[in-house]
């Protein structure tokens, strides 16, 4: 069984529970007269069973070749990086309200070089502070899209 | 045939000028580097860049925002080409092939290609609208619910027949796009489902940002799993003559753009996820509807002055008038016109407007920034009381309001409470500006149809359907006021005359325009 793929139809078969355990608390109707819930109610339903079947195909696999395929595995490194990445994404996202969105795009930048391997520090900031200063010049005055300015806008 | 044949070289004869075609070159680059920033679409576009095309003739204007826009359908296939990061919703799909295209070092026939297929498919597609827009607008208006449900299933076979190895992998992945489609308002019965007290969800997850957050973050992520070495590895550095496609790869790509070609036509002229509830009501699509008062300004569009800022006094003052010679007059068109048998009218409440400062006179509401649904006449009275009206869909008001994109709305007691207005407004104006009502219509074929005791029977529930609803909205609206207050918004009753005296010269010009079946004097002497 492919660790990989099955961690997915796992996460899946879970998606899809909890997608028919909040359908429920809609109203749900009958099929002549749908409620909020039932389209949702199903599709869950229906993904739980869909990814149950997979996970079955899955071990009976396993089991026919009676050996286990590890499959692909990154080296522990670039897990950690990539994690980083993802890490740094949600936090810029949750500070783009109260910083607003140069600060946490700046903020974001540095995170995401120093990562890639941008050591040293005066061309990490000068990258991020001019790729930033463009997007919000391109974004903000030229195209004047209401961004969070954060506390630079108070 | 004739005719449209004479049209389009009087067309031809006007774009083809040299300064048309400048405005043009220059829409279509801006257009493009508009289309490559993602989230930009073309239609985000040319809103942005209307302003940019004030001092032309309206000829000149609108070819250059046609180039804009075909600039910015273009634009968004570049970055799903270089970056695997689709620009725009229908460039999507050019990241599958574009992108690899571009790993094996052929970014530059790629977007050749993409170019010359977005020509041919779009002169075909116009020339073919042109001539066969009559009798093909009747087949799209055709399209009802059997339709596109027999759509969807087409779409469910294609995706079983273009996702790989694993089928099952493909449909655990179609129905959990399925489940993020059912985030924000059910469509049918107006209740949230999935949005967690968010305002931010109300209208959906933005098919763009799945699209950037599966194929552009995906995409990071997987280089940053990567090291560094291999992707230095990965940097091709073609000739100059392997940046245009070859004979070969145009005989190979032809067939494919004239299927895309024909498939995207017929796609093409479907109306869209949402369409305009009258016309399908119209055409015999849906046999019923009970929304706002959209048929009138289809189908009877002299009798709109019905929802006209401050036209009508009040709910009673508007119900003698829709009783009296004007309302039948506008019922025996919406027959003629609309195919549709009126059954009765819903109270859904006087409009208010929502501020963040108080409103007293109509000095106060001077440059005002107020968000109005787009509809030309409403705009036309707020402009003239010297507001600035913004058209923001619905689902948008909450979050132009909390960003200051708009710094007023206008709607009645149920919208402002049901959209949380209350949490990024401060005061309530009871300008009382204009009475909200909706209508129950029946398709009238539909209609005729039915034995006499079954249209006895649907005329008496309507009447009986009006009772309860105007009872129920009149008791909510008091009940949402309260609560209102009780939550500290300020409640401000300002001049009601002067806002009606400063709007009479806006709403005269529209009687004499656009209702001239009667005048305003008329209808307020009912």
């Amino acid at each position: 069984m492919k660790a990989s793929d099955a961690t997915g139809g796992f996460v899946l078969l879970f998606f899809g529970g909890i997608t028919a355990a909040l359908s429920l608390r809609m109203p749900i109707g009958t099929f002549r007269a749908a409620g909020t819930g039932l389209f949702p109610l199903c599709l869950g339903v229906l993904l739980m069973a869909l990814a149950s079947i997979f996970l079955l195909t899955l071990r009976v696999q396993a089991l026919s070749q009676s050996q286990r395929n590890a499959g692909s595995r990154e080296a522990p490194e670039s897990h950690r990086q990539m994690l980083l990445f993802l890490g740094a994404i949600i936090l810029s996202t949750l500070l783009l309200d109260p910083l607003g969105y140069p600060l946490s795009a700046l903020v974001l930048l540095v995170a995401l070089l120093r990562i890639l391997g941008v050591t040293q520090w005066r061309m990490n900031l000068l990258i991020s502070s001019v790729t930033t200063g463009v997007a919000y010049l391109v974004f903000v005055h030229w195209l004047k899209i209401p961004l969070p300015m954060g506390w630079l806008g108070r | 045939m004739l005719e449209s044949l004479q049209y389009l070289i009087g067309g031809f004869s006007l774009a083809t000028t040299m300064q048309n075609l400048a405005y043009c070159l220059i829409g279509a680059i801006v257009g493009t580097l508009i289309g490559v920033l993602p989230g930009l679409g073309p239609i985000a576009g040319i809103a942005l860049l209307i302003p940019a095309t004030f001092g032309l003739n309206p000829t000149s204007a609108l070819i250059m925002l046609a180039g804009i826009y075909y600039g910015a359908m273009y634009g968004g296939s570049t970055t799903s080409i270089l970056l695997n990061v689709p620009g725009e919703t229908a460039s999507v799909i050019t990241c599958i092939d574009g992108y690899q295209m571009a790993q094996q070092g052929r970014a530059g026939p790629a977007l050749a290609i993409c170019a010359i297929g977005s020509f041919i498919g779009g002169t075909l597609s116009i020339l073919g609208l042109t001539f066969l827009a009559p009798p093909l607008a009747e087949a799209a208006l055709a399209f009802g619910p059997a339709e596109f449900f027999s759509l969807m299933v087409f779409g469910f076979v294609v995706l079983s027949n273009v996702t790989g190895t694993s089928l099952l992998k493909a449909l655990m992945m179609a129905v959990v796009g399925l489940i993020l489609g059912t985030i924000g308002l059910d469509p049918v019965t107006g209740n949230e489902r999935f949005t967690f007290g968010s305002t931010y969800l109300l209208g959906g997850i933005e098919f763009v940002a799945v699209a950037i957050g599966i194929f552009g973050i995906g995409e990071i992520l997987v280089n940053a799993a990567k090291p560094a070495k291999l992707l230095e590895q990965r940097v091709l550095v073609p000739r100059f003559r392997e940046l245009y496609p070859s004979l070969q790869d145009l005989k190979r790509s032809i067939g494919a753009i004239l299927r895309g070609t024909g498939v995207g036509f017929g796609v093409g002229l479907v109306p869209g996820p949402a369409p305009v509830i009258a016309t399908l009501n119209s055409t015999g699509a849906l046999e019923m509807q009970s929304n706002g008062t959209m048929f009138l300004q289809v189908y009877a569009p002299p009798y709109y002055f019905f929802t006209g800022p401050y036209v009508m006094k009040d709910f009673e003052h508007y119900m003698r008038v829709w009783d009296g010679p004007l309302g039948q007059a506008a019922r025996a068109q919406l027959e003629q016109k609309g195919n549709l048998k009126y059954l009765g009218t819903v109270y859904r409440g006087l409009r208010q407007m929502t501020t963040k400062k108080p409103v007293y006179t109509p000095a106060d509401v001077y440059g005002l920034k107020l968000r109005l649904p787009n509809v030309p006449t409403w705009m036309a009275v707020w402009k003239a009381m010297d507001a600035d009206p913004i058209a923001v869909p619905l689902p948008d008001l909450y979050n132009a309001l909390k960003t200051g994109r708009a710094e007023a709305s206008e709607g009645d007691l149920p919208q402002i409470a049901s959209f949380k207005l209350d949490e990024v407004q401060s005061h309530l104006i009871i300008t009382n500006h204009l009475v909200q009502t909706g209508g129950m219509l029946i398709h009238k074929p539909f209609f005729d149809k039915l034995s006499k005791a079954d249209q006895d029977l649907i005329v008496k529930a309507g009447k009986e359907a009006e009772a309860w609803a105007n009872n129920k909205i009149k008791t909510g609206e008091a009940a949402i006021l309260v609560d209102l207050q009780r939550k500290g918004r300020q409640v401000v009753i300002p001049d009601a005359e002067s806002f009606r005296a400063k709007a009479m010269p806006a709403v005269d010009g529209l009687f004499k325009t656009q209702w001239s079946v009667t005048t305003w004097a008329e209808v307020l002497a009912q």
